[in-house]
């Protein structure tokens, strides 16, 4: 899921972002904050709610395994935006504040790395990938705090390409999907996206959205009869 | 080829001053005089021949003639040279490198219009013989896109060079895990003059990266890239450790030889007699 930038039609709730960028202007590493600063935004807003469960559960070491629990969907800014919130809360607290300054250290490296591992693409789409929907569905790009998966693969391996259709895991419902560009490089003149991207579709093939920016691979014009009404969304070929 | 093209019109311009001359020594000179009292030689033509893009002067043998040392017979490689001259004498395939910026069309029975065109920045250039193959990468509406196309293939209609120009490495893969300003390339590029002569331009720039993790790790000196920011994104000590996979002893390897200049210029002299033919 390519997430240094914001899904389309994502709007977020009004943050008092000022001092926050405040304190996170002096940190080099952030070099485009203008695209994170939205994503500040949208975590922000989870992160209240979690705030008031903080200050009571609040242990040594549990905290910190909290923090990698929970912390590992989220975007690294998301990330540093939530330590700084337990730290300026928690700072409040002279007992605790010895037992988190190693906490403190430990933010760097969340910076700098996920706490999960991405290994290089072996098959193209297969169960439990996560997806980008890139039609205009409100289902597709209503934020949630789990990326959309695949659950299942309608194909006789259980590996899907591009035409393939998939079963989704998106906001704790099930829909179907048409796989319509991915990671792994396929045939020599066919394009390879960026990111594996999808268009949710009804059981009849008909697509749920109304519009597809993203561009799609030309060789998809073969499924004319079944899809047709994707294409005709598509706004351009590449 | 061009040279013949250009001996065709100064022939042919010859031809033309022979005529003028000709014909104004039938003219009578008096009535000359009265038409024109200074004498006003004629203007020279300036023929700009738009059509034919001016040929490279440059020595530039391109990469997938050079073939790998291996133990196939040299006559596989000899046969496909001469395909690969087929080819080119039918397309022309222009000198480019990886970090030049291409525009290629490509028949495509899908594609509207029969022909798919796709401009973007060349990021790797592989393979030897006829199945040589070179990446574009592009950034469209958001989405990075890549094509490995394959240079000699007949689906292809036409590759441009809109701007030619060297980068620091030999593959920029890592772009794909830079910021998407240094992948985005304007599909309406006007092409910008190159001069034929002269070294290639070679774009110093280096390039800024996304937060780890990346793809590859890019800072190993495996990979030896010298067109990204490190110190913007990895601490010295990160890049000490890196240093621990430095393989020092490579540069000695006395097995993974392989010297190509004679042979490069050898094969130079080849590919230009053919193509003269």
């Amino acid at each position: 899921m390519d997430r240094s930038q914001p899904k389309e039609g994502t709007t977020y709730p009004p943050v008092p972002s000022a001092t926050l960028l405040h304190i996170l202007e002096p940190l080099p590493q952030f070099g485009l904050f203008n695209i994170q600063q939205r994503h500040l935004e949208k975590d922000l807003s989870t992160f209240k709610k979690k705030e008031k469960d903080l200050t009571s559960n609040l242990k040594d070491d549990s905290a910190h395994a909290w923090l990698q629990s929970q912390c590992h969907e989220y975007s690294e800014t998301g990330r540093v935006l939530c330590v700084f919130f337990i730290f300026a809360i928690v700072m409040a607290l002279p007992q605790l504040a010895r037992s988190l300054t190693g906490l403190f250290v430990e933010t760097s490296s969340i910076i700098h790395q996920r706490a999960f591992s991405v290994s290089a693409v072996a098959a193209a789409i297969q169960k439990m990938t996560r997806v980008r929907v890139v039609d205009n569905s409100s289902l597709g790009n209503t934020p949630y705090h789990r990326a959309p998966r695949v659950i299942h693969v309608y194909t006789k391996n259980g590996i899907g390409k591009v035409g393939d259709k998939v079963l989704l895991a998106l906001k704790g419902q099930k829909k179907k999907a048409l796989i319509v560009g991915h990671k792994m490089p396929g045939k020599r003149m066919s394009p390879r996206f960026d990111s594996n991207n999808v268009v949710l579709i009804e059981d009849n093939g008909n697509p749920t959205g109304t519009r597809i920016k993203v561009p799609l691979p030309t060789h998809l014009r073969k499924m004319e009869g079944d899809y047709s009404k994707v294409l005709a969304i598509a706004s351009s070929f590449v | 080829m061009a040279a013949k093209g250009l001996d065709k019109c100064f022939f042919s311009l010859r031809l033309l001053r022979n005529l003028q001359l000709r014909n104004e020594r039938l003219v009578s000179t008096s009535a000359c005089r009265l038409v024109d009292d200074k004498f006003i030689p004629p203007s020279k033509p300036v023929i700009i021949d738009k059509t034919q893009s001016v040929a490279s002067l440059r020595k530039f043998l391109s990469p997938e003639f050079v073939p790998p040392r291996q133990r196939t017979n040299p006559l596989k490689f000899s046969i496909e040279r001469k395909d690969m001259i087929r080819r080119r004498k039918v397309l022309n395939i222009p000198e480019f490198y990886v970090g030049s910026i291409l525009a290629v069309s490509m028949a495509d029975p899908h594609a509207s219009g029969k022909a798919n065109r796709f401009v973007g920045i060349c990021i790797q250039r592989g393979g030897k013989g006829l199945g040589a193959t070179f990446v574009l990468r592009n950034i469209i509406n958001n989405q990075g896109v890549e094509i490995c196309y394959e240079l000699y293939s007949p689906r292809i209609q036409s590759v441009e060079v809109l701007k030619l120009e060297k980068r620091l490495d030999d593959n920029l893969m890592y772009l794909r895990d830079a910021l998407p300003e240094y992948s985005t390339v304007d599909p309406d590029m006007k092409p910008v003059p190159f001069s034929p002569t002269g070294e290639v331009p070679v774009n110093n720039i280096k390039v800024r990266m996304r937060p780890k993790p990346w793809s590859k790790r890019w800072e190993r000196p495996k990979f030896n890239i010298q067109g990204i920011r490190f110190d913007l994104c990895l601490t010295p000590e990160k890049m000490e450790h890196a240093q621990k996979w430095a393989e020092p002893w490579r540069e000695y390897d006395m097995l993974k030889e392989y010297d190509t200049s004679k042979l490069e210029e050898h094969l130079l002299d080849e590919f230009q007699q053919e193509m003269s033919k």
